[in-house]
């Protein structure tokens, strides 16, 4: 038997085809189909529908605003902050790198753990008992800030979560350090390029796109963060830890607001996918 | 110069302790007795001991941490291994034929960036009606989409590395579609294999908010187990076992990204570059 | 072994012509030589009888039967490629079986062609080796040996030698054709290189921008160009072309009002004539009919290559014995057979000149 070169085609594709059907297609309707009805986990097969009610729900929760307003400056900040110190890991550690590699894997490592180990992780090490941070914030100063309180929680989990991901920054902009061809630094030292100068007008215009790239990824996932912030502190205290993604799932799972869980979800898809579109188009312009 | 080393060491130094403060106190942690614990929360040990390893290690009624283990290994397993047997043949369709370049390549490896939460409350409601929910085989399938956009960009990077003469040459010695795939383009791609695999197994372990909502009992992977464990002590946190559990938790992932560093940190700054 | 026809050949790329209806036969047995300057389109052609390209329109037969619509892997052809192309995940014998084990040969067969052609090429040694393992000249050798276990109906090679040092080259060379002797098989070789063209084909074709320019033996091409296209490409250096003009019965004008006698023939049409370097013969100044200074003088060994500036007529090339002694400035006369000439016509055709009645 023979086949065309489309009809081959068609075969390749299929298994991608079906498993996205299964696993995306269904629960898409699903969302549609909840997401305009009246549902509990008690009238989970029999969905009522009425229409925006759901969205109306939503947007008159004041817990919403919140959320949304919570996983933009937590993601904003975090992603500054970790391409801040992710750039000056890489740019001053990439002569030592260069000579001693196995550097890089002892400086990933956060990266390769949960980040819900390491929310957890800070539950002990915050412990104002068994913490070693408390403990010697006593020892040193006489006192020591109570972390996880409404005051100090959100500096406590930004910091948490840039520790945790500034690796990531430092990642890519070392590749890109140390893609940047070794002749254009040694023209520019040539021509009598002092390092301060060479670092602002050679080699960080060059890392311009990386930069970008990496503050839009770690944007990104600092604004659907969840993992980490929900086994150190849940929604913190007062709900003041909510993230778009928390507020989701306290609503469905421990609220049971199925209908207006999948309203939410709907309204944090369009806005996740317009930052998304918005992203990539500036990121094409630029190249 | 010199003075440079020396302050590029202290840098290095300092950040590796600060960025791994959180595993490194809670391992020191782990090998502290828990009366030592309650005396002593500095991260000096002054009788070290691999007792709460012992106790985690060991099955009792309170904590059966191989359960949690299991489910994890075969939920990973699933998680990263389908994806590659899904998005291969499409792969190579993508690369050589442009089949869905335009559409399904963008669809799919925009996923990545949508808050999982957004597929966690449909997929919860689609499993209660297939029966899905807390079993292992419904967690893989979770964190095989999960893991698809980049399975897909790393395999289509690596077809497009493969010099098109090779398959040129296999076509002119006979070799149809069936063969050039699975004699030439397979094998060539099997690195890409093994450095996909890892990074994809790496990310299921981690994942915790599927495994947090799709499962209760049965198939609860070890990230949320080692949640559990926080939240069911009545009597107040056991630290020692409780470092110790987090510990043997973060290893599996640890262990596999130490050896393999060079591919992950490729593979991670691929998929964050090309995407 | 096979006859290859191209009728009419056309191939447009992002409505660009690259080719331009070619046609063509090969004969049965012949090895014939595409040559050409890169972008020419003569690995397009290569590529398009090999069935890796779309033909835009014409037709492709390989003995009398249509290939056009063929995938390559039914067209029965075997291509060495210019990378070689060795699959790197299987060894030297597993290369030369792929096509045998496609096939699905027997075993014994299989074992015994492999073992036949490493004999062929030197390779026993190496058949348990990966391809990273070899040299260049050897892994050369594997991807021939994968082209010949087939016994396909014809051979295409796609600039083999272009990755090989100048000393495996010549060496390769020599081995490609005694295989063209003893196989006595169609082959189709592509290469931009005039000396590989010249020694390896029975028949040359010069392509340009996707048209033939000429077809014939080397000797044909050398000797009778068709077009200035093909007189300057083969040669080294390339022939000289001087302006000219028709004198009536007084022979050909140069630029400078310089006569040039060409005997009792009708300089009508003439608008370039050409000479090859080494039919210059460098004389004393004197009454020869071009005269000029010596502007530089290489000394390459067996012969001097001289750059002559013969004023307004412009810079002659010319080859002399290295024995002479010449020195650069000196004032000499050119001199050379009429039958050395070659004249060409305002579009660039080449011109017999009829005897004068």
């Amino acid at each position: 038997m023979r086949l065309l070169p489309s009809q081959e085609n068609a075969i390749l594709a299929s298994p991608m085809v079906l498993f996205l059907l299964a696993l995306l297609g269904f629960p898409v309707v699903l969302s549609i189909v909840y997401g305009f009805s009246e549902a509990s986990f008690q009238s989970l097969m029999s969905p009522k529908l009425i229409g925006f009610a759901n969205f109306q729900l939503v947007l008159q929760d004041s817990a919403f605003w919140d959320a949304a307003w919570f996983s933009l400056r937590f993601g904003l900040i975090t992603a500054l902050l970790e391409c801040v110190l992710g750039l000056f890991l890489a740019v001053y550690l990439a002569p030592l790198i260069r000579e001693n590699g196995w550097m890089v894997a002892v400086l990933i490592i956060p990266m390769i753990v949960a980040p819900a180990m390491i929310g957890l992780m800070y539950r002990l090490v915050l412990h104002e008992f068994a913490g070693p941070v408390p403990y010697y914030f006593y020892e040193w100063l006489g006192w020591s800030p109570s972390f996880l309180s409404t005051g100090m929680v959100f500096k406590t989990i930004v910091v948490a979560e840039t520790l945790q991901w500034t690796p990531f920054a430092f990642l890519l902009f070392l590749t890109a350090y140390q893609a940047i061809p070794q002749d254009i630094r040694e023209a520019a030292s040539v021509d009598g390029t002092r390092p301060w100068r060479m670092f602002w007008k050679i080699e960080l215009p060059q890392m311009m796109p990386t930069l970008f790239v990496a503050g839009f990824i770690r944007f990104i996932d600092g604004f659907r963060v969840f993992d980490n912030i929900y086994t150190l502190v849940g929604a913190g205290p007062g709900g003041s830890t909510t993230s778009m993604s928390i507020y989701i799932y306290e609503t469905f799972l421990r609220r049971g607001e199925i209908g207006k869980a999948m309203a939410a979800a709907i309204l944090l898809f369009v806005v996740a996918f317009a930052i998304l579109a918005l992203g990539q188009s500036l990121m094409r312009r630029r190249r | 110069m010199k003075l440079h080393l020396i302050l590029r060491w202290l840098v290095f130094v300092t950040a590796a302790l600060v960025l791994n403060f959180p595993v490194i106190a809670t391992f020191i942690t782990a090998l502290k007795a828990p009366a030592e614990i309650a005396r002593n929360p500095s991260l000096v040990v002054q009788n070290p001991t691999i007792e709460n390893f012992v106790t985690v290690l060991t099955v009792s009624d309170r904590l059966n941490i191989y359960h949690y283990l299991l489910n994890s290994l075969l939920s990973a397993s699933i998680g990263s291994l389908l994806p590659i047997v899904v998005a291969f043949p499409i792969a190579w369709a993508m690369v050589r034929r442009g089949y869905g370049r335009n559409i399904l390549f963008p669809l799919i490896v925009n996923l990545r960036a949508l808050p999982l939460i957004i597929f966690a409350v449909p997929l919860y409601l689609m499993f209660s009606v297939v029966n899905l929910l807390d079993t292992r085989l419904g967690l893989g399938l979770v964190l095989a989409v999960v893991n698809l956009p980049l399975t897909l960009m790393l395999l289509v990077n690596a077809v497009a590395e493969i010099p098109i003469e090779l398959e040129e040459a296999a076509r002119m010695d006979g070799a149809r579609l069936p063969r050039l795939i699975l004699r030439i383009v397979l094998p060539l791609c099997r690195p890409a294999f093994i450095t996909t695999f890892v990074f994809g197994f790496i990310t299921a372990w981690n994942e915790f908010l599927f495994g947090l909502i799709l499962t209760t009992q049965k198939a609860v992977p070890m990230t949320v187990g080692a949640s559990f464990f926080f939240a069911t002590s009545g009597g107040g946190v056991q630290w020692g076992v409780a470092a110790a559990v987090m510990i043997v938790a973060a290893l599996p992932p640890l262990l596999l990204g130490l050896i393999m560093y060079r591919k992950i940190t490729g593979s991670m700054v691929s998929g964050a570059v090309k995407g | 072994m096979a006859r290859i026809s191209l009728r009419n050949i056309c191939k447009s790329f992002k409505g660009l012509e690259v080719i331009k209806s070619v046609s063509l036969t090969v004969e049965d047995g012949e090895f014939c030589v595409f040559v050409g300057p890169s972008g020419c389109g003569k690995s397009t052609l290569l590529r398009m009888i090999a069935g890796l390209e779309d033909v835009t329109s014409g037709q492709i037969l390989i003995d009398d039967e249509n290939v056009t619509k063929l995938e390559p892997f039914d067209r029965q052809l075997s291509m060495v490629f210019q990378s070689y192309a060795l699959y790197p995940h299987l060894t030297v014998r597993q290369n030369i079986a792929f096509a045998l084990e496609t096939a699905k040969q027997p075993k014994q067969v299989i074992e015994r062609k492999v073992a036949e052609a490493a004999r062929t090429l030197k390779l026993e040694d190496y058949l348990d080796r990966k391809p990273s393992a070899l040299s260049g000249g050897q892994r050369q050798r594997v991807a021939i040996g994968r082209a010949i276990v087939r016994e396909p109906k014809a051979f295409l090679f796609d600039e083999p030698l272009s990755n090989l040092d100048a000393a495996l080259r010549g060496e390769t060379r020599i081995e490609i054709a005694s295989l063209h002797k003893s196989l006595a098989a169609t082959m189709i070789y592509v290469t931009h290189d005039q000396v590989e063209a010249m020694t390896l084909a029975d028949r040359i074709v010069v392509l340009n921008k996707g048209e033939i320019m000429q077809v014939g033996s080397p000797r044909e091409l050398y000797e009778h160009p068709g077009n200035v296209f093909v007189a300057q490409f083969l040669g080294s250096p390339r022939m000289n072309l001087i302006d000219a003009a028709s004198g009536g019965e007084a022979g050909i004008m140069l630029p400078g009002n310089q006569r040039l006698d060409i005997g009792q023939r009708s300089s009508e049409k003439i608008s370039t004539v050409g000479m090859r370097p080494e039919q210059i013969s460098i004389t004393e100044a004197g009454d020869a009919a071009i005269k000029g200074t010596i502007k530089l003088c290489e000394y390459h060994g067996s012969v001097l290559s001289i750059i002559v500036d013969a004023g307004p007529i412009g810079d002659i090339s010319v080859l002399a014995p290295s024995a002479g002694a010449l020195v650069e400035g000196a004032r000499v006369g050119l001199d050379f057979p009429a039958d050395a000439l070659h004249f060409f016509d305002v579009s660039g055709n080449r011109v017999t000149p009829s005897p004068q009645a």
